[in-house]
């Protein structure tokens, strides 16, 4: 297994991190309450849990790029020692091609139908003035497009000539067009075959291993999870349930929601075992239970856990969830940060 | 289980859809091979699972199988009768026995209808069940059977007040109402989200023993058929290159497609992160199909004479079989 340093310096700090958003004539829903992370060098951090956790809305939050009801009510979002929530929009624009890029849920749907894909990773590249010189962005685009493993006499067709597999390829070519630190990639292989999502995920392996690049992976499938990345963050109904180094979360989570979400996931490896759904539905923004957000749906829950949400614990080195049931080690907060940021390491 | 007579037949199965000429001096007729040369049969509550990569004919075998695309050649039989060119009343009579359930249940729901009409909606369109209590009853008991308990909590209700797990079970429901024999699901799970997913997946393999149903299960996805199917079918540009048992398959795959799919299968343990074999490209278009063995030009282990060999379908181990020159 691929293993990262322990000290490679960090790239992202997340801190305290809350999105409401308001809806005309009721409470403003808190979609992400308190989240923390740290992203370092080369670290590919997986983001999971089920629809409607959060997810995009804090890949949103992180880019500044939340729909006009959103609102960031705290925190930080320190990158390379600058909170990006303190930036102007113009210092933001740049951060979001030149530092952060982002590859959208969806998104290879988005391509523009009337363009040529040459001429769209062309267009992100001058926008952003990343090169001028006209050969030169020519030659950054059949770069890019040999990057993500697409032939350069591509590049004058239309998305419509592209396969599903193809269109994610440019995508990815497109967030990388001005050379970014970090990548967060919304469900990139969600609507794909088995096949090609072996591809991309082994495009995205090679990138992080050639460029260097760190990768925020959000996504509901936790077999893909296991495969790419080297920490996990599971979160449910916007809070943080838990987070560590990926050996942690797969083979001793301490979340009753991380456990209840392995087991109800099917495993090749394991054929003719049963299957354990978890009973009820997520929690709906506007009808938040009263302590813990995962009680209705918690096996293990008990008296406490319908009235106090529980804190984020710091279970060991480098490992919390929030759940009353777990040992804590320490609370956690901001001033004395111990996250994981090496896979492989119990 | 040999022994029984099987519920469905298919033997030496193909459709192929024409594909219009681009140009008036093209020659031949070309043709998508959509399904090629395919059969198997599928007893009586059992489980069988259709696997492969997008493009390579699941749907298109399925639609065959319920008579809404006419087969270009072979036979189906449906408990021993050829029902290959059924038509009319007969036709009617045999489609009910065979119900499909499809993908998104966001979208094959009517949003003005209520949950109960929606299920009812095929007994009036088969003109089963005249009697309005009858009807009734068997649109309760399809909702129960179907998980949505007590029905009374949902007859009355619309889809958009339905989560997404709860919305697939009406569409498992409108299919069950018909009291079918055998239950088509064309990746009935692969939009769910993982709860709800295993929440379906328990369902449809509870109705073998609820309603002894046989089930059809078409995905690309190995990993959510490996618990509950009895065997496995994996399919390849329109044909079936291997069949067995699930486990034999899961163990011992022979074929190296099946080897491809598997070792890309993600696994929900890091520390089980393998070698794994990607195939390059995608499913080549089955218009011009490669000569010889049809996976050759995407196989890791080809040799020559799988360019010129088309290989034959044999029975490696007892009830394993495979099409590969190499095996
Ligand atoms: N503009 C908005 N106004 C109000 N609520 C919103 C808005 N956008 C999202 N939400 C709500 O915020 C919550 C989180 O949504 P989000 O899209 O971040 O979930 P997700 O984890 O990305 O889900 P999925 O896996 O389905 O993509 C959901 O309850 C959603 O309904
Ligand atoms: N009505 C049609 N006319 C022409 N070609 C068709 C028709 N229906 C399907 N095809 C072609 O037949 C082949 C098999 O398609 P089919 O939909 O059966 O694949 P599938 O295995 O179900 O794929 P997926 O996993 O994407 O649903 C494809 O190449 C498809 O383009
Ligand atoms: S705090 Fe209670 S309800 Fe929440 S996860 Fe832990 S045991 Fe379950
Ligand atoms: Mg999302
Ligand atoms: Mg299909």
């Amino acid at each position: 297994m691929r293993t990262i340093k322990r000290d490679a310096p960090i790239l992202l700090e997340v801190n305290n991190l809350s999105t409401d958003f308001l809806v005309a004539g009721q409470e403003p829903a808190h979609a992400l309450v308190d989240i923390n992370f740290r992203l370092r060098e080369g670290e590919v951090l997986g983001i999971v849990g089920e629809s409607g956790c959060g997810k995009t809305t804090l890949m949103l939050s992180l880019m500044r790029l939340l729909p006009a009801n959103g609102r960031i009510t705290s925190g930080q979002i320190n990158f390379m020692n600058n909170d990006l929530l303190d930036l102007s929009e113009r210092e933001m624009g740049d951060v979001r091609w030149k530092n952060i890029a982002m590859i959208f849920q969806g998104a290879m749907n988005a391509l523009n139908p009337v363009h040529t894909v040459g001429r769209q990773i062309a267009e992100a590249i001058i926008q952003h003035n990343y090169i001028t010189d006209k050969k030169a962005v020519t030659d950054r685009v059949v770069e890019l497009l040999e990057l993500v493993g697409i032939g350069a006499e591509r590049k004058d067709q239309y998305p419509h000539q592209y396969s599903g597999g193809m269109r994610q390829r440019a995508m990815i070519a497109m967030a990388l067009a001005c050379n970014p630190q970090v990548v967060i990639a919304d469900e990139p292989t969600t609507a794909l075959d088995v096949m090609i999502q072996a591809q991309i995920l082994e495009l995205l392996g090679t990138l992080r291993d050639k460029l260097g690049l760190s990768i925020l992976f959000v996504t509901h499938d936790l077999g893909v999870v296991a495969e790419m990345c080297d920490t996990v963050l599971v979160m449910y109904g916007g809070v943080t349930a838990e987070y560590a180094n990926v050996d942690t979360i797969f083979n001793a989570p301490q979340h009753p929601y991380t456990q209840e979400l392995l087991r109800a996931f099917p495993d090749l490896t394991k054929p003719m075992e049963k299957l354990i759904s978890i009973p009820g539905y997520p929690p709906r923004l506007n009808a938040l239970p009263a302590g813990c957000r995962f009680a209705p749906r918690c096996p293990h829950a008990f008296g406490r856990c319908h009235v106090e949400a529980p804190p984020l614990h710091g279970v060991q080195d480098r490992h919390f969830a929030s759940c009353h049931l777990v040992e804590p080690e320490s609370n956690i907060s901001p001033e004395t940060p111990e996250f994981p940021g090496k896979s492989n390491e119990l | 289980m040999s022994e029984q007579q099987p519920i469905i037949e298919l033997k030496n199965l193909r459709k192929l859809f024409p594909v219009n000429k681009t140009s008036l001096w093209e020659q031949e007729e070309k043709f998508v091979h959509a399904v090629d040369d395919v059969s198997f049969v599928l007893h009586p509550g059992e489980v069988l699972a259709l696997v492969g990569e997008s493009g390579c004919g699941k749907s298109t075998l399925a639609l065959t199988l319920m008579n809404l695309e006419t087969p270009t050649e072979g036979q189906i039989f449906f408990e021993g009768r050829d029902v290959t060119h059924l038509s009319g009343k007969p036709l009617q009579e045999m489609r009910r026995h065979i119900q499909m359930v499809f993908q998104d249940p966001y979208e094959s729901l009517n949003p003005t209808m209520t949950i109960g009409d929606i299920v009812a909606e095929p007994l009036v369109v088969h003109r089963l069940e005249p009697n309005k209590q009858a009807r009734q009853d068997r649109v309760v008991r399809a909702l129960e059977d179907a998980g949505l308990k007590p029905a009374s909590n949902f007859m009355h209700r619309y889809p958009h007040e339905l989560s997404g797990g709860q919305r697939q079970r009406v569409v498992i429901a409108g299919a069950l109402v018909l009291e079918p024999k055998v239950l088509l699901a064309d990746e009935p799970v692969s939009m769910l989200d993982v709860s709800i997913r295993a929440e379906i997946l328990n369902l449809l393999a509870s109705l073998r023993e609820t309603r002894g149903i046989s089930v059809l299960f078409i995905t690309h996805d190995l990993g959510t058929v490996a618990y509950f199917a009895d065997r496995i079918a994996v399919m390849y540009l329109g044909r079936i290159v291997e069949m067995g048992g699930t486990l034999s398959v899961l163990e011992r795959p022979l074929h190296p497609y099946t080897k491809a799919l598997l070792s890309v299968m993600p696994v929900p343990n890091p520390r089980l992160r393998r070698e794994r074999i990607i195939l390059q490209g995608e499913t080549p278009n089955p218009i011009d199909l490669p000569s010889g063995c049809r996976f050759h030009p995407r196989c890791p282990i080809a040799q020559p004479h799988c360019q010129q060999t088309d290989p034959a379908w044999r029975e490696i181990e007892p009830a394993h079989w495979a099409a590969c020159l190499e095996v």
